[in-house]
Protein backbone atom coordinates (compact mmCIF):
# COMPACT_ATOMS: atom_id res chain seq x y z
CA UNK A 1 0.00 0.00 0.00
CA UNK A 2 1.35 3.46 -0.89
CA UNK A 3 0.63 5.93 1.83
CA UNK A 4 2.42 9.01 3.08
CA UNK A 5 3.27 7.21 6.28
CA UNK A 6 4.96 4.36 4.48
CA UNK A 7 8.70 4.89 5.08
CA UNK A 8 9.60 2.95 1.92
CA UNK A 9 7.78 5.51 -0.15
CA UNK A 10 8.62 8.68 1.73
CA UNK A 11 10.96 10.75 -0.42
CA UNK A 12 14.25 11.55 1.30
CA UNK A 13 13.81 9.01 4.09
CA UNK A 14 15.43 6.06 2.33
CA UNK A 15 18.07 5.74 -0.31
CA UNK A 16 16.85 4.67 -3.71
CA UNK A 17 17.47 0.90 -3.96
CA UNK A 18 19.83 1.17 -6.94
CA UNK A 19 21.90 3.85 -5.17
CA UNK A 20 21.95 1.78 -1.97
CA UNK A 21 23.18 -1.17 -4.02
CA UNK A 22 26.02 0.83 -5.58
CA UNK A 23 27.11 2.25 -2.22
CA UNK A 24 27.12 -1.20 -0.61
CA UNK A 25 28.94 -2.60 -3.65
CA UNK A 26 31.74 -0.03 -3.28
CA UNK A 27 31.85 -0.60 0.49
CA UNK A 28 32.29 -4.36 0.07
CA UNK A 29 35.03 -3.81 -2.52
CA UNK A 30 36.90 -1.53 -0.14
CA UNK A 31 36.41 -4.07 2.68
CA UNK A 32 37.79 -6.93 0.55
CA UNK A 33 40.75 -4.78 -0.41
CA UNK A 34 41.40 -3.68 3.18
CA UNK A 35 41.12 -7.29 4.37
CA UNK A 36 43.55 -8.78 1.86
CA UNK A 37 45.99 -6.02 0.84
CA UNK A 38 48.09 -5.74 4.03
CA UNK A 39 51.23 -7.86 3.79
CA UNK A 40 50.40 -10.30 6.64
CA UNK A 41 46.99 -11.08 5.10
CA UNK A 42 48.49 -11.22 1.64
CA UNK A 43 51.09 -13.73 2.83
CA UNK A 44 48.59 -15.77 4.83
CA UNK A 45 45.76 -15.86 2.33
CA UNK A 46 46.42 -14.43 -1.14
CA UNK A 47 49.82 -16.04 -1.77
CA UNK A 48 48.73 -19.60 -0.78
CA UNK A 49 45.53 -19.13 -2.81
CA UNK A 50 47.57 -17.99 -5.83
CA UNK A 51 49.86 -21.03 -5.40
CA UNK A 52 46.84 -23.36 -5.49
CA UNK A 53 45.48 -21.58 -8.59
CA UNK A 54 48.88 -21.95 -10.28
CA UNK A 55 49.12 -25.64 -9.32
CA UNK A 56 45.68 -26.33 -10.81
CA UNK A 57 46.83 -24.51 -13.98
CA UNK A 58 50.00 -26.62 -14.08
CA UNK A 59 48.01 -29.80 -13.51
CA UNK A 60 45.68 -28.88 -16.40
CA UNK A 61 48.65 -28.19 -18.69
CA UNK A 62 50.03 -31.63 -17.76
CA UNK A 63 46.68 -33.17 -18.78
CA UNK A 64 47.36 -31.72 -22.25
CA UNK A 65 50.71 -33.52 -22.30
CA UNK A 66 52.91 -30.57 -21.34
CA UNK A 67 56.11 -31.27 -19.46
CA UNK A 68 55.68 -28.58 -16.81
CA UNK A 69 56.93 -28.22 -13.27
CA UNK A 70 55.83 -25.80 -10.58
CA UNK A 71 58.27 -23.31 -9.08
CA UNK A 72 56.28 -21.37 -6.47
CA UNK A 73 53.53 -19.67 -8.46
CA UNK A 74 55.29 -20.20 -11.80
CA UNK A 75 54.34 -22.86 -14.34
CA UNK A 76 57.66 -23.68 -16.00
CA UNK A 77 58.28 -25.75 -19.11
CA UNK A 78 61.30 -25.89 -21.41
CA UNK A 79 59.23 -23.91 -23.96
CA UNK A 80 57.73 -21.12 -21.81
CA UNK A 81 57.13 -20.10 -18.22
CA UNK A 82 54.10 -18.26 -16.91
CA UNK A 83 54.05 -16.75 -13.44
CA UNK A 84 50.61 -16.54 -11.84
CA UNK A 85 50.56 -13.45 -9.64
CA UNK A 86 48.03 -11.32 -7.80
CA UNK A 87 45.77 -10.03 -10.55
CA UNK A 88 45.98 -13.33 -12.48
CA UNK A 89 44.48 -15.51 -9.76
CA UNK A 90 40.85 -14.58 -10.46
CA UNK A 91 40.47 -12.77 -7.13
CA UNK A 92 39.73 -9.42 -8.78
CA UNK A 93 36.68 -10.91 -10.55
CA UNK A 94 35.67 -12.78 -7.41
CA UNK A 95 35.80 -9.54 -5.39
CA UNK A 96 33.53 -7.80 -7.91
CA UNK A 97 31.12 -10.75 -8.10
CA UNK A 98 31.03 -11.23 -4.32
CA UNK A 99 30.53 -7.49 -3.72
CA UNK A 100 27.62 -7.52 -6.18
CA UNK A 101 25.99 -10.57 -4.61
CA UNK A 102 26.43 -9.33 -1.03
CA UNK A 103 25.14 -5.84 -1.89
CA UNK A 104 22.07 -7.16 -3.70
CA UNK A 105 18.86 -7.41 -1.67
CA UNK A 106 18.27 -11.18 -1.62
CA UNK A 107 17.79 -13.92 0.98
CA UNK A 108 21.09 -15.08 2.54
CA UNK A 109 20.58 -18.68 1.45
CA UNK A 110 20.47 -17.59 -2.19
CA UNK A 111 23.45 -15.33 -1.66
CA UNK A 112 25.48 -18.22 -0.26
CA UNK A 113 24.61 -20.42 -3.23
CA UNK A 114 25.50 -17.54 -5.55
CA UNK A 115 28.89 -17.05 -3.86
CA UNK A 116 29.71 -20.76 -4.00
CA UNK A 117 28.68 -21.35 -7.62
CA UNK A 118 30.10 -18.01 -8.79
CA UNK A 119 33.46 -18.73 -7.15
CA UNK A 120 33.61 -22.14 -8.86
CA UNK A 121 32.59 -20.81 -12.29
CA UNK A 122 35.06 -17.89 -12.15
CA UNK A 123 37.92 -20.16 -11.09
CA UNK A 124 37.11 -22.62 -13.88
CA UNK A 125 37.28 -19.83 -16.45
CA UNK A 126 40.44 -18.46 -14.84
CA UNK A 127 42.04 -21.89 -15.20
CA UNK A 128 41.21 -21.79 -18.92
CA UNK A 129 42.80 -18.33 -19.02
CA UNK A 130 46.03 -19.50 -17.37
CA UNK A 131 46.42 -22.55 -19.61
CA UNK A 132 45.55 -20.60 -22.77
CA UNK A 133 48.05 -17.88 -21.84
CA UNK A 134 50.67 -20.60 -21.37
CA UNK A 135 50.00 -21.81 -24.92
CA UNK A 136 49.90 -18.26 -26.30
CA UNK A 137 53.32 -17.79 -24.69
CA UNK A 138 54.56 -20.99 -26.35
CA UNK A 139 53.21 -20.37 -29.85
CA UNK A 140 52.61 -16.59 -30.11
CA UNK A 141 54.87 -14.96 -27.52
CA UNK A 142 54.60 -11.59 -29.27
CA UNK A 143 50.87 -11.53 -28.43
CA UNK A 144 51.24 -12.60 -24.80
CA UNK A 145 51.03 -9.13 -23.22
CA UNK A 146 47.98 -8.04 -25.24
CA UNK A 147 46.22 -11.33 -24.56
CA UNK A 148 47.03 -11.10 -20.87
CA UNK A 149 46.27 -7.44 -20.18
CA UNK A 150 43.48 -6.66 -22.63
CA UNK A 151 41.70 -9.73 -23.98
CA UNK A 152 41.63 -12.19 -21.09
CA UNK A 153 41.14 -9.49 -18.46
CA UNK A 154 38.10 -8.23 -20.34
CA UNK A 155 36.70 -11.75 -20.80
CA UNK A 156 37.08 -12.74 -17.14
CA UNK A 157 35.68 -9.49 -15.70
CA UNK A 158 32.75 -9.42 -18.14
CA UNK A 159 32.08 -13.06 -17.30
CA UNK A 160 31.88 -12.08 -13.61
CA UNK A 161 29.49 -9.21 -14.43
CA UNK A 162 27.32 -11.47 -16.62
CA UNK A 163 27.27 -14.12 -13.90
CA UNK A 164 26.13 -11.53 -11.36
CA UNK A 165 23.35 -10.24 -13.64
CA UNK A 166 22.19 -13.81 -14.26
CA UNK A 167 22.18 -14.61 -10.55
CA UNK A 168 20.47 -11.34 -9.59
CA UNK A 169 17.71 -11.66 -12.16
CA UNK A 170 17.07 -15.38 -12.16
CA UNK A 171 17.94 -16.63 -8.67
CA UNK A 172 18.01 -13.70 -6.25
CA UNK A 173 14.61 -12.12 -6.75
CA UNK A 174 11.58 -13.74 -5.17
CA UNK A 175 9.45 -15.77 -7.57
CA UNK A 176 6.75 -13.94 -9.45
CA UNK A 177 3.34 -15.39 -8.70
CA UNK A 178 1.92 -17.18 -11.70
CA UNK A 179 -1.01 -15.36 -13.31
CA UNK A 180 -3.28 -18.34 -13.15
CA UNK A 181 -2.56 -19.08 -9.51
CA UNK A 182 -5.64 -18.60 -7.37
CA UNK A 183 -5.16 -16.57 -4.20
CA UNK A 184 -5.44 -18.58 -1.02
CA UNK B 1 13.80 -18.78 -8.64
CA UNK B 2 12.34 -17.02 -11.67
CA UNK B 3 10.82 -19.18 -14.35
CA UNK B 4 12.58 -17.07 -16.98
CA UNK B 5 14.93 -14.12 -17.25
CA UNK B 6 13.85 -10.53 -17.69
CA UNK B 7 13.93 -10.18 -21.52
CA UNK B 8 16.06 -7.03 -21.22
CA UNK B 9 18.72 -8.92 -19.23
CA UNK B 10 18.53 -11.82 -21.68
CA UNK B 11 19.18 -9.40 -24.53
CA UNK B 12 22.10 -7.85 -22.65
CA UNK B 13 23.68 -11.23 -21.92
CA UNK B 14 23.28 -12.34 -25.54
CA UNK B 15 24.82 -9.11 -26.84
CA UNK B 16 27.70 -9.06 -24.35
CA UNK B 17 30.11 -11.51 -26.09
CA UNK B 18 29.75 -9.74 -29.45
CA UNK B 19 30.10 -6.36 -27.77
CA UNK B 20 33.26 -7.56 -26.05
CA UNK B 21 34.73 -8.64 -29.38
CA UNK B 22 33.80 -5.28 -30.92
CA UNK B 23 35.31 -3.34 -28.01
CA UNK B 24 38.54 -5.37 -28.12
CA UNK B 25 38.86 -4.87 -31.90
CA UNK B 26 38.20 -1.14 -31.52
CA UNK B 27 40.85 -0.97 -28.80
CA UNK B 28 43.56 -2.57 -30.90
CA UNK B 29 42.58 -0.91 -34.21
CA UNK B 30 41.85 2.64 -33.15
CA UNK B 31 41.68 3.53 -29.50
CA UNK B 32 44.69 2.29 -27.55
CA UNK B 33 47.18 4.93 -28.72
CA UNK B 34 45.04 8.09 -28.80
CA UNK B 35 43.38 7.15 -25.50
CA UNK B 36 46.75 6.31 -23.90
CA UNK B 37 48.13 9.66 -25.11
CA UNK B 38 45.12 11.50 -23.72
CA UNK B 39 45.41 9.84 -20.30
CA UNK B 40 49.17 10.53 -20.23
CA UNK B 41 48.75 14.23 -21.09
CA UNK B 42 45.96 14.68 -18.55
CA UNK B 43 48.04 12.90 -15.88
CA UNK B 44 51.04 15.11 -16.60
CA UNK B 45 48.88 18.20 -16.19
CA UNK B 46 47.42 16.84 -12.94
CA UNK B 47 50.82 15.83 -11.48
CA UNK B 48 52.45 19.15 -12.41
CA UNK B 49 49.53 21.06 -10.92
CA UNK B 50 50.33 19.43 -7.58
CA UNK B 51 54.11 19.99 -7.81
CA UNK B 52 55.70 23.03 -6.18
CA UNK B 53 58.51 22.92 -8.73
CA UNK B 54 57.16 21.69 -12.05
CA UNK B 55 59.60 18.90 -12.89
CA UNK B 56 57.56 15.99 -14.24
CA UNK B 57 57.34 15.40 -17.96
CA UNK B 58 55.29 12.44 -19.20
CA UNK B 59 55.23 11.32 -22.80
CA UNK B 60 53.42 8.48 -24.52
CA UNK B 61 55.60 6.50 -26.89
CA UNK B 62 54.68 3.20 -28.57
CA UNK B 63 52.35 2.13 -25.77
CA UNK B 64 54.76 3.19 -23.01
CA UNK B 65 54.46 6.05 -20.56
CA UNK B 66 57.94 7.62 -20.39
CA UNK B 67 58.62 9.45 -17.12
CA UNK B 68 61.16 12.26 -17.18
CA UNK B 69 62.03 14.64 -14.36
CA UNK B 70 63.86 17.87 -15.01
CA UNK B 71 65.85 17.41 -11.78
CA UNK B 72 67.14 13.90 -12.56
CA UNK B 73 70.74 13.41 -13.63
CA UNK B 74 71.17 13.10 -17.39
CA UNK B 75 73.07 9.86 -16.70
CA UNK B 76 70.03 8.31 -15.00
CA UNK B 77 67.99 5.75 -16.85
CA UNK B 78 64.64 7.07 -18.02
CA UNK B 79 61.85 5.03 -16.43
CA UNK B 80 58.96 3.85 -18.59
CA UNK B 81 56.05 1.48 -18.15
CA UNK B 82 53.21 0.09 -20.25
CA UNK B 83 50.07 2.23 -20.28
CA UNK B 84 47.70 -0.65 -21.09
CA UNK B 85 47.33 -1.96 -17.50
CA UNK B 86 45.94 1.48 -16.61
CA UNK B 87 43.94 2.33 -19.72
CA UNK B 88 42.65 -1.01 -21.06
CA UNK B 89 39.63 -1.03 -18.76
CA UNK B 90 38.08 1.24 -21.39
CA UNK B 91 37.35 -2.06 -23.19
CA UNK B 92 35.15 -3.18 -20.27
CA UNK B 93 33.07 0.00 -20.25
CA UNK B 94 32.69 0.05 -24.04
CA UNK B 95 31.63 -3.62 -24.10
CA UNK B 96 28.98 -2.98 -21.43
CA UNK B 97 27.73 0.19 -23.17
CA UNK B 98 27.52 -1.55 -26.56
CA UNK B 99 25.70 -4.52 -25.01
CA UNK B 100 23.03 -2.44 -23.26
CA UNK B 101 19.71 -2.90 -25.10
CA UNK B 102 17.59 0.25 -25.64
CA UNK B 103 14.99 -0.94 -23.12
CA UNK B 104 17.62 -0.88 -20.35
CA UNK B 105 19.02 2.55 -21.23
CA UNK B 106 18.25 5.44 -18.92
CA UNK B 107 16.83 8.69 -20.21
CA UNK B 108 19.52 10.94 -21.75
CA UNK B 109 21.57 7.82 -22.45
CA UNK B 110 24.16 9.44 -24.79
CA UNK B 111 24.90 12.13 -22.19
CA UNK B 112 25.16 9.54 -19.41
CA UNK B 113 27.41 7.32 -21.54
CA UNK B 114 29.66 10.31 -22.29
CA UNK B 115 29.73 11.15 -18.57
CA UNK B 116 30.67 7.52 -17.79
CA UNK B 117 33.55 7.70 -20.28
CA UNK B 118 34.66 11.03 -18.77
CA UNK B 119 34.52 9.59 -15.26
CA UNK B 120 36.54 6.56 -16.39
CA UNK B 121 39.15 8.90 -17.87
CA UNK B 122 39.39 10.71 -14.52
CA UNK B 123 39.94 7.44 -12.62
CA UNK B 124 42.62 6.45 -15.14
CA UNK B 125 44.37 9.79 -14.60
CA UNK B 126 44.26 9.11 -10.86
CA UNK B 127 45.58 5.57 -11.38
CA UNK B 128 48.41 6.74 -13.65
CA UNK B 129 49.29 9.52 -11.20
CA UNK B 130 49.50 6.98 -8.35
CA UNK B 131 51.69 4.78 -10.58
CA UNK B 132 54.10 7.66 -11.34
CA UNK B 133 54.19 8.78 -7.69
CA UNK B 134 54.84 5.19 -6.58
CA UNK B 135 57.72 5.04 -9.05
CA UNK B 136 59.13 8.24 -7.53
CA UNK B 137 58.58 7.01 -3.98
CA UNK B 138 59.87 3.44 -4.29
CA UNK B 139 62.00 2.92 -7.37
CA UNK B 140 64.50 5.76 -7.62
CA UNK B 141 66.95 4.36 -5.10
CA UNK B 142 68.42 6.61 -2.41
CA UNK B 143 66.60 9.66 -3.78
CA UNK B 144 63.24 7.96 -3.10
CA UNK B 145 64.23 7.07 0.47
CA UNK B 146 65.45 10.61 1.23
CA UNK B 147 62.68 12.56 -0.50
CA UNK B 148 59.62 10.51 0.46
CA UNK B 149 58.64 9.97 4.09
CA UNK B 150 57.51 6.46 4.88
CA UNK B 151 53.83 7.41 5.31
CA UNK B 152 53.74 9.14 1.92
CA UNK B 153 55.24 6.07 0.28
CA UNK B 154 52.58 3.92 1.93
CA UNK B 155 49.78 6.22 0.79
CA UNK B 156 50.77 6.32 -2.90
CA UNK B 157 51.62 2.60 -3.00
CA UNK B 158 48.25 1.73 -1.43
CA UNK B 159 46.43 3.98 -3.92
CA UNK B 160 48.20 2.33 -6.81
CA UNK B 161 47.61 -1.17 -5.43
CA UNK B 162 43.90 -0.45 -4.94
CA UNK B 163 43.52 0.53 -8.60
CA UNK B 164 45.73 -2.36 -9.78
CA UNK B 165 43.80 -5.03 -7.90
CA UNK B 166 40.20 -3.84 -7.72
CA UNK B 167 39.61 -0.25 -8.80
CA UNK B 168 40.38 -0.50 -12.49
CA UNK B 169 38.06 -3.50 -12.90
CA UNK B 170 35.21 -2.23 -10.75
CA UNK B 171 34.87 1.37 -11.97
CA UNK B 172 33.65 0.48 -15.50
CA UNK B 173 30.85 -1.58 -13.92
CA UNK B 174 29.89 1.25 -11.53
CA UNK B 175 29.92 3.94 -14.24
CA UNK B 176 27.95 1.68 -16.59
CA UNK B 177 25.30 1.14 -13.90
CA UNK B 178 24.68 4.90 -13.91
CA UNK B 179 23.62 4.71 -17.57
CA UNK B 180 20.94 2.09 -16.87
CA UNK B 181 17.22 2.50 -16.50
CA UNK B 182 17.21 1.33 -12.90
CA UNK B 183 14.17 2.34 -10.91
CA UNK B 184 13.14 5.02 -13.42
CA UNK B 185 9.91 3.20 -14.20
CA UNK B 186 8.93 2.96 -10.54
CA UNK B 187 9.78 6.61 -9.92
CA UNK B 188 7.77 7.70 -12.97
CA UNK B 189 4.84 5.59 -11.79
CA UNK B 190 5.11 7.09 -8.30
CA UNK B 191 4.79 10.68 -9.56
CA UNK B 192 1.41 12.11 -8.51
CA UNK B 193 0.48 13.26 -12.03
CA UNK B 194 1.73 10.08 -13.70
CA UNK B 195 -0.73 7.94 -15.59
CA UNK B 196 -1.72 5.01 -13.42
CA UNK B 197 -0.42 1.60 -14.30
CA UNK B 198 -3.05 -0.64 -15.85
CA UNK B 199 -5.29 -2.34 -13.38
CA UNK B 200 -3.66 -0.86 -10.27
CA UNK B 201 -5.89 2.14 -9.48
CA UNK B 202 -8.50 1.51 -6.89
CA UNK B 203 -11.74 3.38 -7.03
CA UNK B 204 -12.20 5.71 -4.08
CA UNK B 205 -15.16 4.89 -1.96
CA UNK B 206 -17.02 6.82 0.69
Amino acid sequence: MNTAADPENTPGRRLRPELAFLLKFVLYLVLFFAATAPKPMNNAFVEPFTTVVAKVGGFTARLFGENVKMVGTAIVSPRFAVNVRTGCNGLETIYIFFAGVLAFPAPWRRKLWGLLLGFTAIQLLNNVRIVSLFYIGVYFPQHFEDSHIVIWQAIVILFGVALFLLWADRYARPSRPANHEAPR
Amino acid sequence: MQDRLDPRITKLLVRLPLSAVLAILLWFAILSHPWGGLVTRASEWWIRAAERTKVTRLSFDAGLVVVERADLSTRSEIPAFSAAPVTANLVLLLALLFATPPALRASAYPARAAAALGALLLTQVLHLSFTVQTLYAMQLGAWSAVSWPRWQREVVATGRYFFDIIGKYAVPFIFWAVTLRLGEEQREAAKPNAAPAKGRRKKKTG
